[in-house]
């Protein structure tokens, strides 16, 4: 990943999105694989090291509710992070709750006294956000941050996010199943099926040519708002999501892809560069060299669709 | 389903383990030499002679606690002994008395008093905790719920005291304490027992009822409700018939875990009440240093009690087959 | 003894930490509710009896362990300057109540007290950590709790009983039936902080709180402890009302705290034998352990429903 980039991670719920997001900051640590931040390995750190680097990284959670103690005051919340790590006096602390939370559009004064209950889903969101910048972080991995969130109030955070980045010069990691929110705050995206990354691209190409089957089905899954648009007579995925516990052999989509054959459930295709700056792991791509145009789930909307 | 039977069998064999082991570890570990323990040495005087009794005594008894043994062999003797119905004996000077002897009279006593109180509470507690989910916060509802309330705060021996003095003697309907064993005068045997069993029962009464009432108002907002009210079926026929039953299982889990405040609560109505039960036994061999009997005593109520919640916790995964699953697929 | 509280309101209360999100829903400050009229009785009684414990040896009152004069068995109202009458011996009865208070508060709020630091620290680390330790405490304490509670309390005032070694005093009854009521009340309170600590430790604060790289100590005594405090104190209210009865109930047995000295539990056990013909020294201090748990449980009920508490798990 990029600093200052955006990624956004997108799949279906149960895809491992958000134990990426928690593996990012060794909550627990993965069971296998690496993370490296910043040329570090973080399974390398332990203790100390390992919680101030955690710092560095901060999340922002789907549930506005579950994600702050109810207990507590919102300056407490907001400044436990400088506390942790004893940055500043008394004094210091409170200016900077003070910006935070003005930075995520709270006024400071009436907020801070106030608990967790006493404010509304978006309000809570800010206030995570609050929290989260007040250690000037590098990354912030967002989990779901607007899905419990009314479509009007969802814009609204999408875009302090946005001016969060810009103002902290944060790198994010966006992680939702809602492409559309996705499309719109990403420089790239990754699309994930069982745990493990399908096709990684900018947002325009992904959405103008899906190179994975799995992320044109993603795609077609997306309601079009135009009554005259009748939905896909076959469901353009069938069966369940198999366990990611115990996943198919050679490519995990196979069991539910309309492109598999006999070389999907022998080999587990590699992520490759198939246009510039699309990577996709699978033997049988929408587009590029292998791909046969007439076959792919693209075409099958556009024959859909003049049925009406 | 054989899987699950297994399981909880082996889990049974583990506490009673347990149990016991943690039993026969409280008497033996105590400070100072059992044998010192168990023979009143002030009662015989001070002379040679008197020395010399009491001396053979304590070897006797290290010889029937098997003292010289290493501990686990005292423990596994212990255990093959009280398997066998052998409870050790009451040491006094001039004799020894089987406390087996005494346990076969005194356990059919608690068993009694623990029935009927049990039998009590729920012939009284079911009609009231219906009735006030139906009637849930009318006058009715609130004067039941804050009597139970009341009731909660009621210790039995101090209830059993005053009923004893109220109904025993200043009304004289029933005898205030002692003990008639049914098979000598089954009417005075009743009348002996109904003070104990309801002042033991007016606790459980108040738990019961509170459940029963908070289960049945979620009960009575469901669907399957409307649906029997909306056949015709008459309000007491859709109580009794359609409500109640789910809220059975409920009531049998916190049956379940009231047993142990139940034995608790009847080893000191025994002794309130003069009746020659397990808590009468069990207070007499603290008082007297009889830590033979007293470790037989807990042995036998402890093991008594986990047998029973095997049993409804058995009963409760058959009744319900969500638990059995579950359980089973765990 | 009553029915343990704890033990028996597993599903009194559907509300749970989770049902907050109605009271976030109004944006407006939730308005505290004052206390009821029962709750200010509660508290007015529990801090009458504390203040009068308190401070029996001052008070005016007439020696506890010494008769006064004819007062034997007469009732309250019968012999002038002893509202409460005498004992079978001719002691003060409220003097007695009040030095009997002393007692039976001392072992209720030591008791829960004792069970409230170990139960309630080991139930708190049990359910955060989870794993291994979880596992051995959770077993340790299920055998404690295989056993019915009053049983186990007998139990272990044998052991504590042991005849004084020649020249050291043994610890006195008082003590003893602290200790025992004590170590009968760690694993239930165990328990139940256990399994709130456990539904509270999921949430996403506290992930939040080591993302931010707090210490596991921070975490527990900042984000989960005053989360499962309500839970906790609550409980420990049913608990000093359990323990004072129980009380009550080893006197009865012969082993509570010991004579001349009273507590509320002996006094009752004293008196039994004049029930015939001077009821009043049982149902004096009878009413006093009546309204102190009555007391005790409301403030509980109390404490339960304004903070949303969960005994679920148990």
């Amino acid at each position: 990943m990029k600093s200052g980039e955006t990624l956004g991670l997108v799949g279906e719920s149960g895809c491992g999105k958000s134990t990426t997001g928690k593996a990012i900051m060794q909550l627990p640590p993965p069971t296998s694989g690496r993370v490296i931040f910043e040329g570090t390995d973080l399974a390398s750190l332990h203790g100390t090291d390992l919680r101030r680097l955690r710092s560095n990284v901060q999340m922002i959670f789907q549930d506005p509710i579950s994600s702050l103690n109810p207990r507590r005051r919102v300056e407490d919340i907001v400044a436990e992070g400088l506390r942790i790590w004893g940055i500043g006096d008394k004094s210091v602390q409170l200016a900077k709750v003070d910006e935070a939370l003005g930075t995520v559009g709270l006024d400071p004064d009436t907020a801070k006294g106030r608990r967790p209950h006493q404010f509304s889903g978006g309000q809570r969101q800010r206030i995570s956000i609050a929290r989260a910048v007040i250690t000037d972080p590098k990354l912030i991995i967002c989990d779901e941050p607007v899905s419990a969130l009314d479509v009007s109030i969802q814009a609204q955070i999408l875009n302090l996010l946005e001016d969060m980045k810009a103002r902290y010069q944060l790198t994010l990691i966006f992680i939702a199943h809602d492409l559309a929110v996705v499309k719109n705050i990403s420089d790239r995206v990754a699309v994930m099926y069982l745990g493990k990354l399908c096709e990684v691209a900018p947002p325009d190409q992904l959405y103008a040519q899906p190179a994975h089957p799995y992320t044109g089905a993603l795609l077609d899954a997306i309601p079009v708002p135009d009554p005259t648009v009748r939905p896909h007579e076959q469901p353009t995925l069938s069966g369940d999501l198999p366990s990611p516990v115990n996943p198919p052999s050679g490519c995990r989509f196979r069991t539910r892809c309309p492109r598999a054959e006999e070389r999907c459930a022998e080999e587990e295709p590699l992520m490759r560069e198939i246009d510039s700056g699309q990577y996709v792991a699978c033997h049988f791509p929408l587009i590029g060299d292998t791909a046969a145009p007439t076959e792919s789930v693209g075409a099958l909307q556009t024959q859909a669709a003049p049925t009406v | 389903m054989a899987k699950l039977v297994a399981k909880k069998m082996l889990q049974l064999v583990l506490v009673v383990f347990l149990v016991t082991l943690f039993t026969f570890m409280l008497v033996r570990v105590k400070p100072g030499e059992p044998e010192d323990l168990l023979v009143p040495l002030s009662s015989v005087g001070t002379t040679q002679e008197a020395k010399d009794i009491i001396e053979k005594k304590k070897d006797g008894i290290r010889a029937d606690l098997d003292l010289d043994k290493p501990l686990y062999q005292q423990y596994v003797l212990w255990m093959s002994d009280f398997a066998r119905g052998d409870l050790g004996n009451f040491y006094a000077v001039s004799s020894e008395r089987p406390v087996s002897d005494r346990v076969k009279d005194s356990l059919p006593v608690s068993l009694q008093l623990m029935i009927y109180a049990q039998l009590m509470a729920l012939v009284i507690a079911i009609p009231m905790g219906v009735y006030s989910a139906y009637r849930a916060n009318r006058p009715v509802d609130k004067v039941a719920n804050t009597t139970a309330f009341g009731m909660l705060a009621m210790p039995n021996f101090a209830l059993g005291l005053v009923l004893a003095y109220y109904v025993g003697v200043v009304l004289g309907w029933v005898p205030p304490t002692g003990y008639t064993s049914p098979e000598v005068d089954l009417v005075r045997h009743l009348k002996t027992m109904f003070l104990p069993a309801l002042s033991l029962a007016v606790g459980q009464i108040a738990v019961y009822m509170r459940l029963l009432r908070s289960d049945m108002i979620q009960t009575l907002q469901e669907d399957f409700i409307l649906m029997a009210k909306s056949k015709g079926i008459s309000n007491a026929r859709v109580l009794w018939r359609h409500a109640l039953r789910p809220s059975s299982l409920t009531l049998l889990t916190v049956a379940g875990l009231n047993v142990g405040a139940l034995i608790g609560g009847a080893v000191v109505i025994e002794v309130v009440f003069a009746l020659p039960g397990m808590g009468a036994l069990i207070a007499e061999s603290i008082l007297t240093n009889q830590y033979v009997a007293l470790q037989s005593c807990v042995a036998i109520i402890a093991i008594g009690y986990v047998l029973i919640n095997f049993l409804l916790d058995f009963v409760y995964s058959i009744l319900d087959p969500r638990i059995r699953n579950v359980r089973a697929a765990g | 003894m009553s029915a343990l509280p704890a033990e028996t309101d597993v599903s009194l209360a559907p509300a749970g930490p989770g049902t907050s999100d109605q009271a976030a829903a109004e944006a407006s400050p939730r308005k505290r509710r004052a206390f009821g009229i029962g709750a200010l009785l509660a508290m007015g009684w529990l801090g009458l009896i504390t203040v009068l414990a308190v401070l029996a040896p001052v008070l005016p009152l007439d020696d506890p362990l010494e008769s006064v004069g004819a007062i034997a068995r007469k009732g309250p109202g019968s012999a002038p300057g002893h509202i409460l009458g005498g004992d079978s011996i001719g002691r003060d009865m409220l003097s007695r109540t009040i030095h009997g208070a002393r007692a039976s508060l001392l072992v209720g709020v030591t008791a829960v007290l004792i069970g409230l630091l170990i139960g309630g620290a080991a139930g708190l680390l049990a359910g955060y950590f989870r794993g291994r330790f979880d596992t051995v405490l959770t077993g340790t304490f299920d055998i404690l709790l295989a056993f019915p509670s009053l049983v186990l309390a007998l139990a272990l005032v044998a052991f504590l009983k042991a005849e004084p070694e020649a020249g050291t005093k043994g610890l006195s009854t008082v003590t003893i039936v602290i200790i025992a009521l004590g170590i009968v009340s760690i694993p239930i309170l165990a328990r139940i902080t256990r399994a709130n600590t456990l539904t509270w430790a999921q949430r996403e604060f506290v992930l939040a709180a080591r993302a931010q790289g707090a210490k596991n100590s921070r975490i527990i005594i900042r984000e989960v402890l005053p989360n499962v405090m309500p839970a906790m104190f609550s409980i420990a209210l049913l608990g000093m009302a359990v323990a004072i009865i129980a009380e009550g109930g080893l006197s009865l047995l012969g082993v509570g705290v010991e004579l001349p000295k009273p507590s509320w539990g002996n006094m009752i056990a004293e008196g039994r034998g004049s029930l015939r013909n001077a009821p009043h020294i049982v149902f004096v201090p009878a009413i006093a352990i009546f309204l102190t748990v009555l007391a005790l449980n409301y403030m509980g009920d109390v404490i339960r429903t304004r903070f949303d508490v969960r005994e679920s798990a148990l």
